[in-house]
């Protein structure tokens, strides 16, 4: 599977590529947006449609995208559907130039920190320049061992939630920081209907 | 009397009346409770009798081998001898002990897609009912059945099961595993169909007419419009008042079109165990048989282990949240933003605080509610003064 092979790069930046004579690492740092119905038929959730997968189409679909990178995605967003009244605009959303603002501002006060934006910031160095509140390091402990968070889910979450933090200009990562995070993680986005039986 | 039609070969005059039945309960063809119908209208059994009816010795010691029993009314147990169903049944398989009947039973039905909420409650109020000393009587299925017996085996009780196939067919394949537990906890499991019996979509509403009989009450714990729920559950009031008891839910809630529906006919609606316990003494005593019963002796009944008494213990952001998803409405974030009336930062900390208390789940299709939060706990005992004084630890 093609998507596969995003995993290295998404991981470390770089891509490999060895042939018999050379082996050939090029920079590859991008950012990942993607987008999947979530099913076949795309009316899974649809407040107005019924969804008429059964569930072998939806084990299949699911089945696509592997857990591995789908743990390396960073936020997930629920894409609802519109009323009328959102499509034809009517609704006042949030003007652009002043998310840049506050992304920009953001960035500067992480290279300040820390030399580099959140993104780049080594694992190893997370736990160091992160500052969390003990409330929030106990919500992430529990939903470590509640929500079977992965190392890498875990790593992945606190980083969610230092830029959470900066977005917001606090100096420390507070509970509700940490609980945004994790409420932007991995959903079982496809696939997944019904809780278990019993 | 001379036989009209044909004969089986194995046939003889003067042959036992039950190894006649047997022979008729292993043939292949129509439904058992046709033949009981046309039993119960005074046909003599063996003109009932086909040419290929198998050998009754053949039958009974296919059954010695798979461990099954062929019960018939008069025998000693028949459990159906108080409360005989409509159509007649005229014989059960059973593997395991010999249901307790109405007497100490209670069914608890409802449907395979019931939401994870009602699941909940039918194991919870499973658990509850065992350990007030009840066995829980339902069907094979996944969905309700399934939960309300693994509840009452939670609570160490026995159970029963009732099939729509024969008793060695392992359906749904999913139960397997249930249905051994069960066994293993001294449980049964009955049906009307022989050994090998497939199961058949037509088999499984006649089904529902014994899981009603086997049982003093049919708690109905989910039942969408025409569901297999509403059957037993009418099988069960056509018996008598205060025999029909309902979770009710709201009018948008599909699982719970037939339990409202139910309740304007005239079932009791139901909000706990408590309720049920309470309901299912006053059926005792007006049997005139409260000495006989074994539970007379329950003291308090034992806490439901989720309540919506205890949605008051939740901050205000959680129980605005959990109070929109207990109608079994699955809501994507946006939605339930709506309904909840919460900023979205409060949202998502109210969402994540029930996610890890295991009171709900995200899935594909949005949010839903899985389980009630556990019932207060009682306020520990105050420390007496003098406790207090040596534990203190020593000023510095």
């Amino acid at each position: 599977m093609a998507s596969e092979a995003l995993r290295q790069p998404l991981e470390e930046g770089e891509v490999t590529v060895s042939r018999a004579m050379a082996s050939v690492r090029f920079p590859a740092r991008f950012a990942l947006i993607s987008a999947a119905n979530p099913c076949p038929c795309g009316h899974l959730g649809d407040s107005r449609f019924a969804c008429r997968c059964s569930r072998t189409d939806l084990h299949r679909y699911a089945s696509r995208l592997s857990g591995p990178l789908l743990d390396r995605i960073d936020l997930y967003v629920q894409a609802e559907r519109l009323t009328a009244e959102e499509l034809a605009g009517a609704v006042e959303a949030e003007p652009t130039a002043p998310v840049r603002a506050r992304v920009l501002a953001a960035r500067a006060l992480q290279r300040g920190r820390q030399g580099t934006e959140n993104g780049r910031l080594a694992s190893t160095d997370l736990a160091d320049r992160c500052q969390v509140a003990p409330a929030a390091r106990r919500t992430l402990m529990t939903a470590v061992d509640r929500l079977g968070l992965s190392a890498r889910g875990f790593h992945r979450a606190l980083r969610v939630a230092r830029t959470v933090a900066d977005l917001a200009g606090a100096d420390r990562v507070e509970d509700h920081h940490i609980k945004e995070a994790l409420g932007l993680r991995h959903l079982p986005i496809i696939g997944d209907r019904e809780a278990q039986l019993v | 009397m001379t036989p009209a039609g044909p004969r089986p070969p194995w046939w003889v005059p003067g042959l036992m009346e039950r190894d006649v039945l047997l022979s008729l309960a292993a043939t292949p063809g129509p439904l058992p409770a046709a033949v009981a119908t046309r039993l119960g209208e005074g046909q003599e059994p063996g003109r009932l009798l086909r040419a290929h009816s198998p050998d009754p010795g053949a039958v009974a010691a296919r059954l010695d081998a798979l461990g099954v029993r062929f019960l018939v009314p008069g025998d000693a147990g028949w459990p159906l001898a108080a409360t005989p169903p409509d159509p007649p049944c005229a014989w059960l398989f059973v593997t395991g002990p010999v249901p307790p009947g109405p007497v100490g039973s209670v069914a608890v039905v409802g449907g395979r897609r019931a939401s994870p909420l009602r699941r909940a409650a039918a194991r919870t109020l499973g658990s509850g009912l065992a350990r007030a000393g009840w066995c829980v009587v339902s069907g094979g299925a996944v969905g309700v059945d399934a939960a309300a017996h693994a509840g009452a085996l939670d609570a160490g009780g026995r159970t029963v099961v009732v099939l729509g196939c024969g008793l060695d067919v392992p359906y749904p394949r999913a139960n397997t595993g249930l249905f051994a537990q069960v066994r293993a906890a001294g449980g049964t499991l009955v049906s009307e169909h022989p050994p090998g019996s497939r199961p058949r979509a037509a088999s499984f509403l006649p089904r529902n007419r014994l899981i009603a009989a086997l049982s003093a009450a049919v708690v109905v714990i989910e039942a969408a419009e025409d569901s297999g729920s509403l059957s037993t559950a009418r099988a069960a009031g056509s018996r008598g008042a205060g025999r029909v008891l309902v979770l009710p839910g709201a009018p948008w809630d599909p699982g719970a079109a037939g339990c409202n529906q139910l309740i304007r006919d005239g079932a009791t609606l139901v909000r706990s165990l408590t309720d049920i316990l309470e309901e299912l003494g006053a059926a005792i005593v007006g049997a005139g048989d409260a000495h006989a019963d074994p539970r007379s002796d329950l003291e308090t009944p034992p806490n439901p282990s989720g309540s919506l008494a205890a949605l008051q213990a939740l901050d205000a952001p959680a129980r605005a949240v959990l109070a929109a998803l207990l109608d079994g409405q699955v809501l994507a974030p946006g939605r339930l933003a709506a309904a909840s009336g919460l900023r979205p930062g409060d949202l998502d900390a109210a969402v994540l605080d029930l996610e890890l208390a295991g009171l709900i789940r995200r899935t594909a299709a949005g949010i839903q509610a899985i389980a009630l939060p556990p019932a207060p706990t009682p306020p520990a005992p105050r420390p007496s003064p003098r406790a207090v004084v040596l534990t203190r630890t020593p000023p510095a």
